[in-house]
């Protein structure tokens, strides 16, 4: 069973040990035996090179802790935080297997993979709990009904149907919605901000912290803002799009219907005169490690563009090569910064 | 990498060519996303392929991949991990830093931090403790005694625990 296990750690040999001593000896409080340390240490690696081999080990240890706390971005204290989040959850089971697949399982739930929702078939008694799908998804799901929703990116439904109305909740991300006729039950989509009757037919949207969006692709719905001075309610038509925040219903705006509606069937984003900072929150809904950035940063910027949502981060790059006051930055090809380009670096 | 090679390696392209579908699909059912799946499968044969001994006295092939691919995807749980509680603590601290560092210096912090972690993973807690406010946050020994409530002496001991226990990494 041992000789399947790869990587073991190989146990230190008396070599490593002397070396070890003399390194914590090299740090000590007093500088004159630490010196002395010194010299003593350099005489002990000199003399054979299995010492200067084994100290090299241990030395490459300290420098790359050192690396850290000299060179590093922040501060010790930042490195240390991060490591003791890590290194402080419960270590891996090491005796049984059994455990460890379940560990293995907890892990993995842990790093955020709705994945397993999103590969599930899509039966009537699975919609009927949440529906989720993640960054890089489009799952389309037919209800009890014959209604047509599909999620597209980070985004997730409820879906509650009895017998006197239909009721989709919009927990967050981007849907589309094509409802199917039913004179007896009404139909809503419901987020946080907003409550949608549909009257037809065909929209989209999208929701995430403090912001709902509705796209009319065809016939109409009422909106009722849920936040806001008073109980504002409004028709959208076909081509009019609406956003909803907590002080309630925005302008109606324009939209073209057919071309965005065509961006939901390839998997674009079809922009017209839209702020960068909402751009850039639904373009983070279909970015694995999502986006980070300021939204107030943004003020001012607006974005006409048809955005591939299916590669985000080429759309990251199409969208700095047109407004040369973004920065685009990221880290280990996971991790993207947008914030605005120092003024001097603006091209 | 010739394919007609030394037996260790005759063995790993069999172990490639018999099992690297099936662990696919296992990956697959078990990640519920392709993608993942793929990269996990390769990562486990590259894993494989960096350990030249591991292969020996393997009967189970099958359970041996799969015992490398479980170990996989909690080392890159582990990774996601401190590059969240790292790049959240910077994001909490950045306006006290001088300029907007680089992703460059950013990533160069993340893999060393890993690696770190990687080293101090499995050691005792006060060991760790001692190793990490005397290298990594500049405290002396005497500092780090008292903190601990421990002497010294023992002190030096935890240090030489530590570094004993980082250095297969190196």
């Amino acid at each position: 069973m041992s000789s399947d296990s790869p990587l073991h750690r190989t146990k230190p040999g008396p070599l490593a040990e002397q070396a070890a001593v003399w390194l914590v000896q090299l740090s000590g409080d007093d500088p004159a035996a630490c010196l002395r340390a010194e010299r003593e240490f350099a005489v002990w690696k000199a003399a054979d090179p299995r010492h200067a081999a084994a100290a090299a080990c241990l030395e490459s240890v300290v420098e790359r802790v050192k690396t850290v706390r000299q060179g590093a971005v922040g501060t010790p204290r930042t490195a240390r935080v991060a490591l003791d989040a890590v290194l402080d959850r419960p270590s891996r089971p090491r005796r049984s297997d059994r455990r460890r697949v379940a560990s293995v399982l907890a892990l993995v739930l842990a790093m955020a993979v709705p994945a397993w929702v999103a590969v599930t078939d899509g039966s009537a008694a699975d919609l009927l709990a949440d529906v989720r799908s993640s960054e890089t998804d489009w799952i389309g799901r037919t209800l009890p009904d014959g209604t047509r929703i599909v999620l597209s990116g980070r985004a997730a439904i409820d879906v509650h149907y009895d017998a006197r109305q239909r009721t989709v909740r919009l927990l967050h991300g981007d849907i589309r919605v094509e409802v199917a006729k039913d004179a007896e039950r009404p139909f809503f989509v419901e987020t946080p901000l907003a409550r949608i009757r549909a009257l037809g037919t065909r929209f989209s949207v999208s929701h995430e912290r403090g912001s709902t969006a509705l796209e009319m692709f065809e016939s109409s719905v009422s909106v009722q803002a849920l936040e806001g001075p008073q109980e504002q309610t409004a028709v959208v038509h076909a081509g009019e799009r609406v956003r909803l925040t907590a002080q309630g219903l925005g302008q109606i705006g324009n939209l073209d219907a057919a071309q965005v509606e065509r961006g939901w069937r390839h998997k674009q984003l079809v922009l017209n005169d839209r702020p960068l900072a909402e751009v850039l929150a639904q373009l983070a809904r279909h970015r694995p490690g999502g986006i980070r950035f300021e939204p107030g940063q943004f003020d001012g910027l607006r974005v006409s563009a048809v955005l591939p949502l299916d590669r985000p981060d080429d759309a990251l790059q199409l969208l700095a090569s047109s407004l040369p006051e973004l920065r685009v930055r990221s880290v280990a090809g996971r991790w993207v910064w947008v914030d605005r380009a120092p003024e001097e670096a603006s091209r | 990498m010739s394919a007609a090679g030394s037996p260790w390696q005759q063995q790993m392209h069999a172990l490639y060519d018999e099992h690297h579908g099936w662990l696919f699909g296992w990956l697959r059912r078990k990640l519920g996303s392709s993608d993942n799946a793929a990269d996990v499968a390769q990562d486990s044969f590259l894993r494989i392929l960096a350990s030249r001994d591991a292969l020996l006295g393997v009967r189970e092939p099958r359970a041996f991949l799969v015992k490398t691919a479980q170990r996989l995807i909690i080392d890159r749980a582990r990774r996601e991990a401190l590059e969240t509680a790292y790049l959240r603590e910077l994001s909490l601290t950045a306006e006290q830093l001088a300029g907007a560092p680089s992703p460059e210096q950013i990533l160069e912090t993340l893999q060393a931090l890993s690696q770190i972690e990687h080293a101090l993973h499995g050691l005792v807690a006060k060991p760790r403790e001692a190793f990490l406010l005397h290298y990594l946050e500049g405290e002396s020994h005497a500092a780090i005694a008292e903190r601990l409530g421990v002497s010294t002496r023992m002190v030096h001991k935890y240090l030489v625990q530590a570094l004993l226990h980082c250095q297969h990494v190196a």
